[in-house]
């Protein structure tokens, strides 16, 4: 649906953020193509939703560029906010589902605000939306009265209503059991490869991560810095000599364990 | 020396960490104390007691050695003494507060605030706001509908009040009959405007700062502006313009209630005929009085719903800061009612309204 491909999809360069002054994460750099799927990991208290709320242009970074399809998303933000809908859709941690909207008013009213068409249409894609996450049948329900998963999905249906080139997911499958993780991770990878989105997404969960991500940046809470993006793969045969990368995935037979596991799923 | 710990530590009352730790230091020979329990029963009452006491003895430089504890003890008092990130919390947290402290008294930010507000008011006017369709209806319904119970009991009780001190007063020099015009023009001019506005404030600005308030704690905010809409022109614009439609509305059903609260009492105290305090009440109002209460009815609802809303925007994300965001909207909306009210009269007065 979008087309990138003469920029990146997201590059962030140098870009160091934090609260108040003070530096959570600093000379974070990395770029997204279009259709890949970017993991960034690291312990709780890392600085990844920071970083998500500086990649999507509601906080500034404190040094460096982020470039989202080659513009800046706080500039975008601030100059009204059209382009920014257009080109990233977000997903947070707990959803941020307009509470006093029902599902389809959720996501009828980005599509309202910038499209153009009718009302008839823009309702018929609004229920196609649900319908792609598999809400069809819960438009008038309202976000309370379903479980988290759905409000999940429901929020992913939201972030996509605009047919943004870029997704910004922050944990979809925190909180989820497994199965309903899974089923999330399965759509997310729909997603990718029918729309061919570019997909940032952010987790500390090894199974949602192996399954999903092209590639793993991760986010070192000691050093506050960012190690070398690299495959999961790759990363986890660097963990024999990295010791904040073997606190995060494990010793060496749980990595193994978990490289095989991953094998079957992707 | 040696320390043993006996009895029962899960019902007796404890003894005071810093008088122990005293007692120990003064009797100890050595700066290394072997302690050793036996106790009968315990809970975490007991280690978090040790804990306490073995913290305050390493301050002064005693070594309180635990081997000799049973292991489930000495294991919860391992994980207790593991490292936390406290440190780098308070780090983290302590500037944040002074920024946000600073940000909310910015006059700049004030101004910008009224600034983007009036633009919003008057995009929303001519229909061209980006927002569109958003349940405004739903809002005039809150500010006005919903509103007029109690607004109504409220000024009809202020009529009889106005009516009734008016009617033992004015009844000793024969003008009994004046009652109308008293409770009339005090209501026109002062009592509908003001009292609507401070329960509108009690009753819809507070609504409106609580909403805002936890839609922010909740991130719907943050949602909003990753798609472009801002939260002035999405939710404060039609809520302060639903407040200014409907205040005037419900200040003329004020003034009319109040009139008959009026009238029930003089009616019976007075022996004034029905018509008569009617045609008394609509010839002492003159047209002037009647737009200057209804003017500052509506400025009134311009100071109320802005300070609601903004309010509710800057509010700390917790649940405590919703409540102080709630308290704040309804006590800086009715000072500040007050204060413009003194100013509107002031003014009338000047003016010869």
């Amino acid at each position: 649906m979008g087309n990138v491909e003469s920029v990146a999809a997201i590059s962030v360069d140098g870009v160091s953020v934090g609260h108040g002054g003070l530096p959570l994460l600093s000379g974070v750099t990395f770029s997204v193509a279009a259709g890949e799927i970017l993991a960034i990991v690291g312990k709780s208290g890392c600085g990844k939703s920071t970083l998500l709320r500086v990649l999507v242009g509601l906080d500034r970074p404190m040094a460096g560029a982020v470039r989202v399809c080659g513009m800046n998303p706080a500039e975008m933000l601030r100059m009204g906010g059209a382009m920014a809908a257009k080109t990233y859709g977000v997903l947070f941690q707990d959803c941020a589902l307009w509470t006093s909207m029902t599902l389809l008013e959720n996501v009828l009213l980005p599509l309202r605000n910038y499209s153009r068409n009718g009302e008839e249409e823009i309702r018929n894609l609004a229920k196609f939306k649900l319908a792609l996450v598999g809400l069809e049948g819960f438009e008038n329900a309202y976000p309370h009265e379903i479980s988290g998963g759905m409000a999940k999905r429901a929020a992913i249906a939201r972030a996509m209503a605009l047919d943004p080139p870029i997704l910004i997911f922050d944990e979809p499958s925190a909180g989820l059991d497994p199965c309903t993780a899974k089923q999330i991770d399965k759509l997310i990878l729909q997603i990718r490869s029918i729309c061919g989105t570019a997909i940032v997404l952010i987790s500390h969960e090894l199974g949602s991560i192996g399954r999903l991500s092209d590639r793993v940046a991760f986010m070192d809470v000691e050093t506050k810095s960012m190690r070398p993006i690299a495959k999961l793969e790759e990363m986890m045969v660097t963990a024999a000599a990295d010791s904040a990368l073997r606190d995060f995935f494990g010793d060496r037979p749980t990595r193994q364990a978990a490289l095989e596991g991953f094998g079957h799923e992707t | 020396m040696r320390v043993v710990f006996s009895g029962n530590w899960k019902t007796a009352k404890l003894p005071s960490v810093r008088s122990c730790a005293e007692e120990l230091e003064f009797h100890s020979p050595s700066k290394s104390i072997e302690m050793d329990a036996l106790p009968e029963a315990w809970d975490s009452r007991f280690v978090a007691f040790i804990f306490a006491l073995q913290k305050l003895l390493a301050e002064n430089g005693f070594l309180a050695k635990l081997e000799k504890f049973p292991t489930e003890l000495r294991g919860l008092m391992g994980l207790a003494a593991k490292g936390s990130d406290a440190e780098r919390r308070r780090e983290v947290s302590q500037p944040q507060t002074t920024t946000r402290h600073a940000q909310r008294f910015a006059i700049g930010e004030r101004v910008q605030f009224l600034g983007s507000m009036v633009k919003g008011i008057l995009l929303f006017c001519q229909k061209k706001t980006s927002v569109r369709g958003t349940g405004f209806g739903r809002l005039l319904r809150q500010a006005g509908f919903e509103s007029l119970p109690i607004v109504a009991t409220v000024s009809f009780l202020i009529g009889t009040i106005l009516g009734f001190i008016g009617s033992l007063q004015l009844e000793r020099f024969g003008a009994a009959i004046f009652v109308a015009d008293l409770v009339a023009i005090a209501t026109v001019r002062e009592m509908a405007p003001l009292m609507t506005a401070v329960v509108l404030a009690g009753r819809v600005g507070a609504a409106f700062s609580a909403t805002i308030a936890s839609m922010r704690t909740r991130g719907e905010i943050d949602a909003l502006s990753t798609f472009g809409i801002s939260a002035m022109d999405f939710l404060a614009v039609p809520r302060v313009v639903a407040m200014a439609a409907m205040t005037p509305l419900l200040c003329v059903i004020s003034v009319l209630v109040s009139t008959g609260g009026g009238m029930a009492v003089a009616i019976p105290m007075l022996n004034v005929g029905c018509l008569q305090y009617v045609h008394e009440s609509a010839a002492s109002v003159k047209f002037g009085a009647f737009c200057f209460g209804i003017g500052k009815s509506v400025i009134f609802a311009l100071i109320i719903a802005p300070i609601a809303c903004r309010s509710g925007m800057i509010c700390e994300r917790t649940a405590d800061g919703v409540g102080r965001a709630t308290t704040r909207a309804v006590v800086n909306a009715i000072t500040a009612i007050i204060v413009a009210d003194a100013l509107c009269d002031a003014m009338a007065a000047r003016l010869r309204i």
